[in-house]
């Protein structure tokens, strides 16, 4: 593909000429062109082992962060962290919270990651002017940091990074939860982008610093209680100097509380910062306490309204109404064998189909029922299809008329939170539906 | 320390450089660079030789290396160029090529085209789309009589075929297919956009010249 001209044209160095050193200060006014497609821009920040520069997009003139990491030798054996952070970061796109990737790329000697850019910059930087938050914009950040953490906890993640320099605003003023898997790293490289918060645990869960084993998403709960602290109070409820006493305070929870914060607040942090891990309040309880529902957006904080778009970027060269009778072609579309997303998914495709010759209107209601009775939260998705949940799981199922008394039903499971839904479920479902099926699809081994 | 091996691992049966095949298709040379390390799986999930063969296909496809599938067949024998029985690494680019939600609309109806011109005659017949449409009820268990068969495809041959001469060319298909988009859903995969990020491994042993930061 052929990128557009840039608008404004920053003349691009002859190809003649010899390449300049690399890693030289960005100060000079030469622009530097990534692979053809990104023309790269101010240095946003460094660490020890990378940089993040704003970039422009050169197809679309869309502005993004690419973080540049050298390949030198300590690169090489962060690997298998960056491989994780790329993976991590991949499978929580569809959140609204949570900075998206775009893509990678490499050179002989280093790797792009090319990122969505927070333009609104540091959440705590805001904090450092403002002095603190008043409850209700404080509520909001909160709202849309535990709604991220959330999600990913569902989807198997725990960020176990939970800090400042990590939470990050667009342009609206959203907040944006990045670098992922990073916090996987070893300790002296942990605080390799931006600034470096000091080194103090701070903001890290008691068990973690102690290095026992630890539940990640509970790991998370406890950061998420210093932030809202620190939203609320204008700086951190522990701080010390000396590490040791640092330590000792956490321990004891032994932080003051201004005297303008309210009684569910205190209340909410406190559990928060429980160091007892198995005691402490976990993020999914929190979201359903009353202060924190307080003026909760109704749709941003449902992960079914994610995956509705999830589906809907999936299908978008799809308009089509799947009406009551299709054509010829439609028909033979629905084949698994023209459904080449196998090739891509290569440990885990899960989903099954059934013929019923039941009317549609039975199989949706028959969905609902099964759905209710085996603990499903039920909804209705786009055309004909249900939208199942439960836990950690969703599962989406369509309705496609084929011709009068045949009819195709098709479940997948959309997110799977680890891998749980398994032969047990689908048996439920197929005990639970047998008066309406004529025969499951996966069934004809041939 | 790795370059050297990977060198030689590269010189697989049909590899092609990544920037030629880029200039070729819809993808970035990082792109093919990922698309290597998916290659490297599928066509060595059975046999390691570097070349992905029919029963490795199916096993992508449907978890079955013995699940047969007309349709299935069809995009094997597609994307296989040559014709050699096999698909190459540059047959395989080439080809996703043409699923890639970038790639230009007209090569996406002429794969579909050839996809259900089963015989090679240039035309999608009555007989083939019969044929088809019984497959994939085969397929899907569904029983329908002769009838309600003939009545499907008699509807599809009354809209498609408009110069009304029992078969179905590639004007009439063109102009088919833009009153009805959904009919080549299945020539677009999303998941090629993100390809760099579902295989990411080959960032390692990139060998591209860098540009100057």
């Amino acid at each position: 593909m052929k990128p557009p001209s840039p608008p404004s044209p920053p003349p691009q160095p002859p190809p003649a000429l010899p390449p300049a050193p690399a890693s030289r200060s960005s100060s000079t006014t030469t622009t530097t062109t990534i692979q053809n497609k990104y023309q790269l821009g101010r240095l946003l920040g460094r660490g020890s082992f990378a940089k993040v520069y704003q970039a422009l997009s050169l197809a679309d003139n869309a502005h993004v962060a690419i973080k540049v990491i050298n390949k030198d030798s300590s690169a090489l054996a962060l690997e298998p962290q960056i491989l994780r952070e790329i993976g991590a970061m991949r499978r929580l796109q569809s959140h609204p919270n949570i900075l998206r990737i775009h893509e990678v790329m490499a050179t002989r000697t280093r790797i792009y990651l090319v990122m969505e850019l927070a333009a609104g910059g540091e959440l705590f930087s805001r904090i450092v002017r403002r002095g603190r938050f008043t409850e209700p914009a404080a509520r909001r950040y909160f709202q849309q940091l535990v709604s991220a953490l959330n999600y990913c906890h569902e989807n198997g993640v725990a960020h176990r990074d939970v800090k400042p320099q990590n939470l990050l605003l667009d342009h609206k003023g959203n907040l944006k939860v990045s670098d992922f898997g990073l916090s996987a790293l070893p300790e002296q490289l942990r605080d390799g982008l931006l600034h470096t918060a000091c080194g103090t645990p701070a903001f890290t869960a008691p068990e973690v610093i102690c290095r026992r084993g630890y539940e990640g998403s509970k790991a998370d709960a406890w950061s998420c209680g210093v932030i809202l602290y620190m939203l609320l109070c204008g700086h951190m409820p522990f701080n010390d100097n000396n590490l040791v006493t640092m330590y000792k305070k956490i321990h004891k929870r032994d932080y003051q509380f201004p005297e303008w914060i309210s009684k569910p607040v205190k209340h909410i942090i406190h559990q928060l910062l429980d160091p007892n891990p198995d005691t402490r309040m976990s993020l999914q309880v929190l979201a359903g306490t009353s202060w924190f529902k307080k003026s909760l957006p109704l749709k941003s904080h449902n992960s079914f309204s994610d995956i509705e778009h999830l589906l809907a970027s999936e299908k978008d060269c799809s308009d089509f109404d799947v009406g009551p009778s299709l054509n010829a072609f439609d028909i033979i579309s629905l084949s698994s064998g023209l459904d080449l997303s196998g090739l891509f998914e290569i440990d885990s495709r899960n989903e099954r189909r059934f013929v019923s010759n039941a009317s549609m209107e039975v199989i949706m209601g028959k969905l609902k029922e099964v759905g209710g009775r085996l603990g499903y939260s039920v909804e209705r998705g786009k055309g004909s299809s249900v939208i199942l949940g439960k836990g950690k799981l969703v599962l989406v199922v369509e309705v496609v008329a084929v011709v009068e008394k045949a009819v195709l039903v098709e479940a997948k499971v959309v997110v799977d939170g680890g891998g749980e839904f398994e032969e047990a479920h689908w048996g439920e479902w197929k005990v639970g539906l047998e008066d309406i099926v004529v025969s499951w699809h996966d069934e004809q081994v041939s | 320390m790795g370059c050297i091996i990977s060198k030689n691992s590269e010189q697989t049966p049909g590899y092609e450089e990544p920037n030629v095949l880029a200039a070729a298709t819809p993808f970035t040379a990082g792109e093919v660079k990922a698309l290597y390390v998916l290659f490297k799986k599928l066509s060595s999930s059975i046999v390691a030789d570097g070349l992905i063969h029919k029963e490795e296909f199916q096993l992508a496809l449907f978890r079955n290396r013995n699940c047969r599938n007309l349709f299935a067949d069809r995009i094997f024998d597609l994307f296989d160029m040559k014709g050699n029985g096999v698909i190459e690494f540059g047959e395989f680019v080439r080809s996703l090529g043409i699923f890639h939600p970038n790639a230009p609309i007209e090569e996406k109806i002429a794969f579909a085209f050839r996809l259900y011109d089963l015989r090679h005659t240039g035309y999608i017949e009555r007989e083939e789309l019969k044929e088809m449409v019984l497959a994939l009820l085969h397929e899907s268990d569904l029983e329908l009589s002769e009838d309600v068969v003939e009545t499907i495809v008699d509807k599809a041959f009354r809209e498609a075929d408009t110069k009304d001469d029992g078969r179905i060319d590639r004007e009439e298909w063109e102009d088919f297919v833009s009153k009805n988009p959904s009919l080549i859903r299945n020539m677009t995969l999303p998941y090629l956009k993100d390809i760099t990020l579902a295989f990411p491994s080959f960032i390692m042993s990139s060998e591209s010249q860098d540009p100057q930061v």
